[in-house]
């Protein structure tokens, strides 16, 4: 305590230079905690401008560099997952737009082809209709043919069986009962 | 017996006082001395005779503070040089940021955006670099007095005053700057527009010394608030283990208690020094910003 008061009183009275307690400092114990040491203000003044000087210098540059350059890539990385995003959600809606195109279309083909093929089976049915019929009137005709043949060719067969019969009538002179008779037997044995 | 012991406990007592002071003021002042421990290191032979300027002696010898001083320099240029080669090399993609570099940003970032340019504002890009080794030069000297052996130059308030000369002339400078020679001046000599010439004169009066005075303050605080508060966090140690030696000789009893609370005291003062080392650093670089955002966009 004493030392303080000594140490305030000596900067106190003395009109002395300022530094002048500092040599008392500078002389081991006792010294003044306030010593007034302009060398020392000035010593301070060199190291810190050297350190700002040195810093500013060599080393600011670079952490301010190495700062900005991350911040600048980093920046770049969300542009660009920002873009990616982007562009995905616009080929996930063209594909979904796409895809619903092609249900669409798909669809439309399928009725289309559905129609198609209604119009095909009904149009093969009136065919095969159309054909029926014609092969059924073509049969019919056919049978009428036939059957008009058949009606001539027994026509002429009865006139050459009547003929024939005619020739055995006449042949065996017999009465017409007879005759008669005989003809029925005939064709009888004809029918038969 | 034990009026031996006591006589002699007494006559230590008596020998403790010497020390308390002696040894205290030893601790903090400046000295052409390095206590090492185990041996000193004489730096008498590099002082040089004081130089006279006037009525004014100068004595840019070397002495302890000066040589704690320069290590903070160069543990200051140090440190950011090993963090701005790790960005140097993250840069080039060589390597991952790692922890120093990683530490030494998350400070830098720290006092350029929310010290520097929250405070200064626009245009504060170029007091970044200062506001930065303003901190790291004086948390560093901060740091050094902790260190066993070390001293802390920030307890001696010609570097304080060293360090608030510069940040006051960066202030004055950064206004002058900033507002022009007419604006500058008005920060000095300020008629609040709207009054009458009389009241004017009379404000002009008035506040003239009250501006001057409160220019001067700033640096004034800030060289003191400093200096005050490594000083006296060294005073506080420095009180709690003189206490070993005031009472540890007494009894057995009374050593042990004196021994340990004191030694846990001191280690609770040790880590709170730790934190205001980090503190007064803070609050040296951000108030140089406050004075400069200030005083660029005064009135």
């Amino acid at each position: 305590m004493t030392t303080w008061l000594t140490a305030a009183a000596v900067l106190a009275a003395s009109p002395a230079p300022l530094g002048a307690t500092a040599r008392v400092a500078g002389q081991g114990a006792g010294g003044a905690i306030f010593s007034l040491n302009i060398g020392l203000l000035l010593w301070t003044w060199v190291l810190f401008l050297l350190t700002l000087g040195i810093l500013v210098w060599k080393v600011f540059p670079l952490i301010a560099g190495g700062l900005e350059e991350r911040q600048r890539k980093i920046q770049e990385a969300i542009d660009s997952a920002r873009q990616d995003r982007e562009e995905g959600r616009r080929l996930v809606e063209e594909q979904t737009r796409e895809l619903a195109r092609a249900r669409q279309e798909a669809q439309r083909t399928l009725e289309e082809t559905r129609q198609a093929v209604g119009r095909l089976r009904e149009e093969l049915i009136a065919e095969a209709e159309a054909e029926k019929a014609d092969i059924l009137e073509r049969a019919r005709r056919e049978m009428e043919r036939e059957r008009e043949r058949v009606l001539d060719e027994l026509r002429v067969e009865a006139v050459e069986i009547s003929l024939a019969a005619a020739e055995r009538l006449i042949r065996a002179r017999l009465d017409t009962d007879e005759n008669r008779r005989l003809v029925r037997e005939y064709i009888g044995s004809i029918g038969g | 017996m034990d009026g031996l012991l006591l006589q002699e406990a007494a006559q230590d007592a008596a020998h403790a006082e010497e020390w308390g002071t002696d040894v205290m003021i030893h601790h903090i002042v400046d000295a052409d001395v390095l206590d090492l421990g185990f041996f000193s290191v004489d730096l008498s032979p590099l002082s040089v005779a004081p130089i006279h300027i006037g009525g004014l002696e100068i004595d840019v010898s070397i002495t302890k503070h000066v040589v704690f001083l320069f290590i903070a320099a160069v543990l200051t240029v140090v440190t950011m040089w090993l963090a701005a080669r790790a960005a140097h090399r993250l840069e080039q993609g060589e390597k991952a940021p790692g922890g120093l570099l990683n530490a030494m940003e998350a400070f830098y970032l720290f006092l350029r955006d929310d010290v520097a340019m929250a405070n200064i504002g626009s245009g504060g890009e170029r007091f970044v670099p200062l506001v930065i080794t303003l901190f790291f030069f004086i948390l560093f000297a901060n740091l050094l007095g902790l260190v066993p052996f070390g001293a802390t130059a920030t307890s001696n308030i010609m570097v304080t005053a060293g360090l608030a000369v510069i940040a006051f002339i960066v202030i004055e400078t950064a206004g002058y700057r900033a507002l022009g020679a007419k604006g500058y001046l008005r920060t000095i000599f300020y008629v609040p527009p709207g009054l009458n010439p009389w009241m004017g004169a009379v404000m002009l009066l008035i506040m003239t010394p009250v501006e001057l005075i409160g220019k001067l303050a700033k640096p004034f605080a800030l060289a003191v608030r400093l200096f005050a508060n490594m000083t006296a966090g060294h005073f506080v140690l420095l009180a709690l283990l003189g206490l070993i030696i005031t009472y540890g000789s007494f009894t057995t009893a009374s050593g042990i208690v004196a021994v340990l609370g004191p030694l846990l005291l001191g280690l609770f003062v040790m880590f709170l020094e730790i934190f205001i080392a980090f503190l007064q650093a803070f609050i040296f670089a951000m108030l140089t910003a406050v004075f400069i955002g200030l005083i660029r966009h005064a009135h």
